[in-house]
């Protein structure tokens, strides 16, 4: 029973933290289940998605409400992010779990190098409160491309891939970057829920271990969500460059087979 | 289609999102706490089978407490579908045909990932 409050804990800090620092959750859930309560890679991929899907929703009631995503975008991209999400979820089923761990150590590298990079763009871009609605964009098909990776990687590592998709909708398709995130967000749903379904046939979302991560998740991301005006993101963001580092290099050894002395 | 219409709509799947997650929420909350007041055995590494519905639903009769874990848990997976369908609703209330058919097709991806996980 103590295990079952340290996974809801551990869901609250997961929630609390990729809420503020906006990682959706998935890259911490996954070390949280797999290095530390010795959860199988797959049915961390699996409580994971279910658990994106619980801090997206959040979020994307919020940016939808407030008109900031664009929902024909997002819907349009849906259909490929959707098909890549089954596509990786069916992948991860014949890859070797230690193949899945070496991975994600990758994604959790690119993660925290990304991070570094916009920890102090990150910090003028919230200091601005300009607006930016829905509205046009362009190279479509591009855009359709990026998204169906993104969904693959989503399906395959369990996280919500907007690390892929915020930039292709920014970089590729000249879509304003305060409506990429929230479209990103809008789309997370969806598409880990394509990928989530795919697990669960396997037979590959604990209910217990699902139950109370993701409850701790839902806890705290809204707790997240509404401390995120009062924080200093920058600091955080530059301590958490290192312990993703640090993560990534344990699952990157977990994967190997290799086992740490720290 | 006016500004108004697309209000409306706009606010339903924001409202689907948030009563659906915080639905599922409930159930998990419930749902442990059942657990706890049974005193039920957590063993999170043990491989599980998924439930079939006819398991689900006489589990649930019993107040069985994995069975409401999963009811919560499938209320989580299911709220972005039915994002999907009000999505759909809403365009074809506001006579936006394109983006109907567009939501559609999501929705019908997303059915084929679902309906095979419960048979």
């Amino acid at each position: 029973m103590s295990e079952l409050v340290l996974m809801v804990l551990g869901g609250v800090v997961a929630g609390l933290f990729g809420s503020v620092l906006g990682l959706g959750g998935g890259v911490l859930i996954i070390p949280m289940l797999t290095l530390v309560f010795g959860v199988p890679m797959r049915e961390a991929v699996g409580v994971s998605l279910v658990c994106v899907i619980a801090t997206s929703s959040g979020a994307a009631s919020l940016y939808v409400k407030k008109g900031l995503s664009d929902v024909r975008l997002g819907m349009t991209l849906e259909l490929a992010t959707t098909v890549g999400a089954i596509v990786g979820g069916v992948v991860a089923g014949l890859l070797n779990q230690r193949v899945l761990l070496v991975l994600f150590a990758a994604l959790l590298m690119y993660t925290a190098w990304s991070m570094s990079r916009k920890a102090e763009a990150s910090a003028d871009q919230n200091n601005t409160d300009h607006e930016q609605g829905a509205g046009a964009y362009t190279h479509l098909p591009l855009g359709m491309g990026a998204s169906f990776f993104a969904g693959n990687v989503s399906g395959l590592l369990g996280v919500g891939g907007g690390i892929i998709k915020v930039p292709a909708m920014y970089l590729l398709m000249r879509v304003p970057l305060k409506t990429a995130l929230a479209t990103s967000n809008f789309m997370i749903g969806v598409t880990a829920s394509a990928g989530a379904f795919v697990y669960f046939s396997r037979g590959e979302v604990h209910p217990l271990v699902a139950g109370s991560t993701m409850l701790g998740v839902f806890l705290g991301a809204t707790a997240g969500s509404r401390l995120l005006p009062t924080i200093k993101t920058v600091l955080l963001k530059r301590i958490f460059v290192l312990v993703l580092a640090y993560l990534s290099i344990e699952m990157l050894f977990k994967g190997l087979g290799i086992r740490l002395p720290f | 289609m006016n500004a108004k219409d697309k209000d409306v709509s706009l606010n339903w799947i924001s409202h689907i999102l948030f009563v659906g997650s915080l639905c599922a929420a409930a159930l998990l909350a419930l749902g442990l706490l059942v657990m706890w007041i049974k005193g039920e055995p957590f063993e999170p590494v043990v491989h599980v089978v998924r439930p079939s519905l006819s398991v689900l639903f006489l589990s649930l009769l019993k107040g069985d407490a994995v069975a409401i874990l999963n009811l919560g848990i499938l209320a989580m997976m299911l709220t972005p579908f039915l994002r999907v369908v009000v999505a759909v609703v809403s365009f074809l209330w506001e006579r936006d045909y394109r983006y109907a058919a567009v939501a559609s097709g999501v929705g019908l991806i997303l059915l084929f990932t679902i309906v095979p996980s419960f048979f």
